[in-house]
């Protein structure tokens, strides 16, 4: 695999990264989101689009701004601070990408300047089984007859398939793995939908010979594709700083001013080594988060540095969720209240191509491959030349 | 992270390391024997013909001028090859103390002998009733006739029985307002009439640090460092250098491969404890846990490089430092079962049999000995206090 520069360096990145932060503060609060969510308010779509952001990680040939998807972890952690409602992650993070990526020239050149200007929303229908084992263990077959491909199979919990226009279809081939695009419309194909923990939709899809076009070549192995997701495991790692962040803070807040016995919380001891466990746990998680913005030396390393932020998460981000929440009492359990919905979105994260012990041994892989991924990882990244 | 300059300076120390550190002393070391006094001096003096043997210190008191990044690479180069650690009380803590707030007497008489190992420093800060509430400590110092007669008593002194030089802090304002306050910073000749050193054998059953009592010693008034009572300040100083240093990454990486590399020989059940998947998930956690780590000691390098304060990010590296490395250490004894049980054989009889023993040995004393790196140095609860004040502030 090859691995296509960026356009955007890092210094552009930041200051786009500050935008989206300045905007989400301005335009995008707590109470829009919980209405968007809810369904009784406008989401935010055309504005993000309008923003630009769809268009970041695409190449300037499809109207993009010239980035890549490595790009798009410098925007994560204000979009996960910001709770975002859309579908951002399905359609700009890993559907832009799988077309980029397996997608022919005359498939990008249709796809991808549709995505940029925010026309065409996307939705990936990958792994099976119930748990995770990554794209091992594909039930869903590609038939391919007179009239075309045909595809059959179910595919449970696809986030945003009722609300895109296109689906990636993962599918076992004579030849191995292809990916498939599939209209939402398309004949055969039954959507039982279901509301997920980040207030997000997804659905159960059962497809009986659904009409498909082929992603590319197709004859993936699944090793490979599970390789070229590392970009987007690195944008849900730092999406989880960006949660953890905001958790943090108002963890702080709340010790600093809601009183008890006489005195803030935080006056108590108990709560104040609390506190900087939570810290100590989010410095390593932004340690790790920042290894993987912006596009990596070799594709080993992104992988690797892309796994560890992906699994540190479950330890941290979701143990300081678990903080959050039991330092805010009642109101760390409350609807109403942020706290529990960053909870939710981390779970979310957690659960979403695959979690912290699947990653870990994967990365481990040891003792098959002696020293262990992990410290290949360390040695490569800490002795790069600038 | 690293810079082309960066790379050409790493592979200067390590063709250097290849060169002159002496087979024996890496050899003790991939063994963890105990080093002995004189194994660390000559290494130090090796060090310093080279004119590294106090890589913190600026150009113009005798220090190579690295910066921090140059440090990192020196010391991860260091442990890598297996070189003994450097004695920290000299180069790493009194030393900053004397050339940023000592005097011209002080920088000429002392800097040198640090450098070169003349004198072997120790640190006389504990007492028995001032331990992780250090400022209340009681030993007095009362300038009489030209010189402070200094009566009270030190403890866990680590290596005095080696030191010919004390840094102490010792009390000499009893009415200030703040027990900080009144507080001195005094250098004393380990050699002086008054002074006694009792060993204190330790958890690991060895003998590492002391008390250290101190009856009517006179210590010449010249000895005092800076100014009288505001020894405090540069107590602060010195305690920041040592908690740094106490990460001890390099060495927490290097006992993972270790535990690695014995998982391989020792038994958990019907298979290899390297076969074992609840024994790999928890040196794989144990390994992302030490990464992040190490990835935040660089971002905290990369701040003072850049000139800025590092925050509370430098006591989150002592904290974590200390518990990962009783981690390991703690699944290495685990590991290793039955074998984790036999003392280091030179407590028992004499250094013959320590050179035969194979890298498997002495665990049980690693793991002892660093439950005291979450105590010395601040203890972890007294760090979180201070992290605490200047996140939470309350």
């Amino acid at each position: 695999m090859t691995i296509t520069n960026s356009m955007l360096d890092h210094a552009d990145l930041e200051a786009i990264a500050q935008n989206v932060a300045d905007w989400t503060h301005r335009h995008y609060d707590f109470a829009r989101r919980q209405a968007v969510v809810r369904g009784n308010g406008a989401g935010c779509w055309a504005e993000i689009v309008g923003l630009g952001w769809p268009a970041l990680p695409i190449a300037e040939r499809y109207g993009g701004l010239g980035g890549t998807t490595w790009d798009l972890a410098f925007i994560a952690p204000p979009l996960g601070r910001a709770l975002l409602a859309e579908p951002f992650f399905s359609t700009v993070v890993l559907g832009a990408h799988l077309v980029d990526r397996f997608g022919s020239d005359d498939q990008k050149a249709r796809l991808l300047p549709q995505v940029a200007a925010g026309k065409l929303k996307l939705a990936f229908a990958g792994s099976e089984a119930p748990g995770w084992a990554g794209f091992t263990d594909i039930a869903c077959r590609a038939e391919v007859g007179p009239d075309g491909i045909r595809l059959t199979g179910q595919k449970p919990v696809v986030h945003d398939a009722d609300t895109c226009d296109l689906l990636i279809v993962i599918a076992t081939e004579a030849t191995g793995l292809a990916l498939h695009l599939v209209d939402r419309r398309a004949q055969g194909l039954a959507m039982t939908s279901a509301r997920l923990l980040d207030g997000s939709n997804a659905a159960d899809l059962r497809l009986v010979a659904v009409p498909a076009e082929r992603l590319g070549d197709g004859a993936l192995d699944p090793a490979t594709l599970e390789a070229a997701l590392a970009p987007c495991l690195a944008y849900l790692g730092n999406e989880a700083l960006g949660i953890a962040d905001a958790l943090f803070t108002l963890t702080v807040e709340h010790l600093r001013t809601r009183r008890q016995f006489g005195r803030p919380l935080g006056a108590n001891q108990a709560l104040q080594h609390r506190t900087v466990d939570m810290l100590i746990q989010l410095e390593c998680l932004r340690s790790l988060a920042l290894e993987c913005r912006g596009v990596p030396v070799t594709p080993q390393i992104g992988l690797a540095a892309a796994r560890a932020c992906k699994a540190h998460l479950a330890r941290s981000a979701l143990w300081i969720a678990r903080q959050a929440v039991q330092l805010h009492g009642g109101m760390g359990v409350s609807d109403d209240m942020p706290i529990g919905h960053y909870f939710r979105r981390l779970l979310t994260i957690d659960a979403t191509l695959g979690n912290a012990r699947y990653h870990l041994r994967r990365l481990s892989a040891w003792p098959e491959d002696g020293r262990g991924a992990l410290s290949t990882f360390v040695q490569e990244a800490t002795s790069v030349v600038a | 992270m690293f810079t082309k300059a960066d790379t050409e300076f790493r592979n200067m120390v390590q063709s250097f390391l290849a060169r002159e550190l002496p087979a024996d002393l890496a050899e003790k070391t991939r063994r963890q024997v105990h080093l002995e006094r004189e194994d660390i001096v000559r290494w130090h003096r090796i060090l310093h013909q080279k004119g590294w043997s106090a890589p913190l210190w600026p150009r113009e008191f005798g220090g190579p001028g690295w910066t921090t990044t140059e440090r990192f690479i020196f010391d991860q180069e260091c442990a890598e090859a297996g070189a003994p650690a450097l004695e920290p009380n000299g180069t790493k803590m009194v030393g900053p103390v004397i050339y940023t707030f000592g005097s011209d007497a002080q920088k000429k008489r002392y800097l040198p002998r640090i450098l070169s190992m003349q004198d072997w420093w120790c640190q006389g800060f504990s007492e028995p009733d001032a331990g992780s509430d250090l400022a209340s400590l009681k030993t007095s110092a009362e300038l009489r006739n030209g010189k402070f007669i200094v009566n009270g008593q030190k403890t866990w002194t680590t290596q005095a029985h080696f030191a010919n030089m004390m840094y102490c802090l010792v009390r000499t304002d009893r009415e200030a307002p703040k027990p900080q306050a009144g507080i001195s910073f005094l250098l004393i000749d380990m050699a002086s009439p008054g002074v006694t050193v009792r060993p204190i054998m330790t958890i690991d059953g060895a003998h590492n640090v002391n008390e250290v009592f101190l009856e009517n010693v006179e210590v010449p008034a010249e000895n005092l460092v800076g100014e009288l009572n505001k020894g405090w300040t540069y107590a602060k100083l010195l305690l920041n250098l040592e908690r740094t240093s106490i990460a001890q990454i390099t060495k927490s990486k290097i006992a993972l491969a270790r535990l690695r590399s014995m998982a391989e020989t020792c038994r958990a059940g019907t298979g290899m404890a390297a076969m074992d998947a609840g024994f790999g998930d928890r040196v794989a956690w144990l390994e992302l846990d030490l990464i992040a780590l190490e990835k935040t000691n660089l971002r905290v390098l990369a701040a003072e490089n850049a000139g800025r304060d590092p925050g509370p990010e430098a006591s989150v590296l002592k904290i974590r430092g200390s518990e990962l490395q009783q981690d390991i250490l703690e699944l290495t004894c685990e590991v290793l079962g039955p074998r984790a049980l036999p003392l280091e054989p030179h407590h028992a009889s004499g250094n013959a049999a320590a050179s035969a023993r194979d890298a498997t040995a002495a665990s049980n004393e690693r793991y002892l000995y660093s439950l005291a790196t979450s105590i010395y140095g601040g203890s972890n609860e007294v760090l979180r206090n201070l992290i605490a004040k200047s996140v939470v502030g309350v």
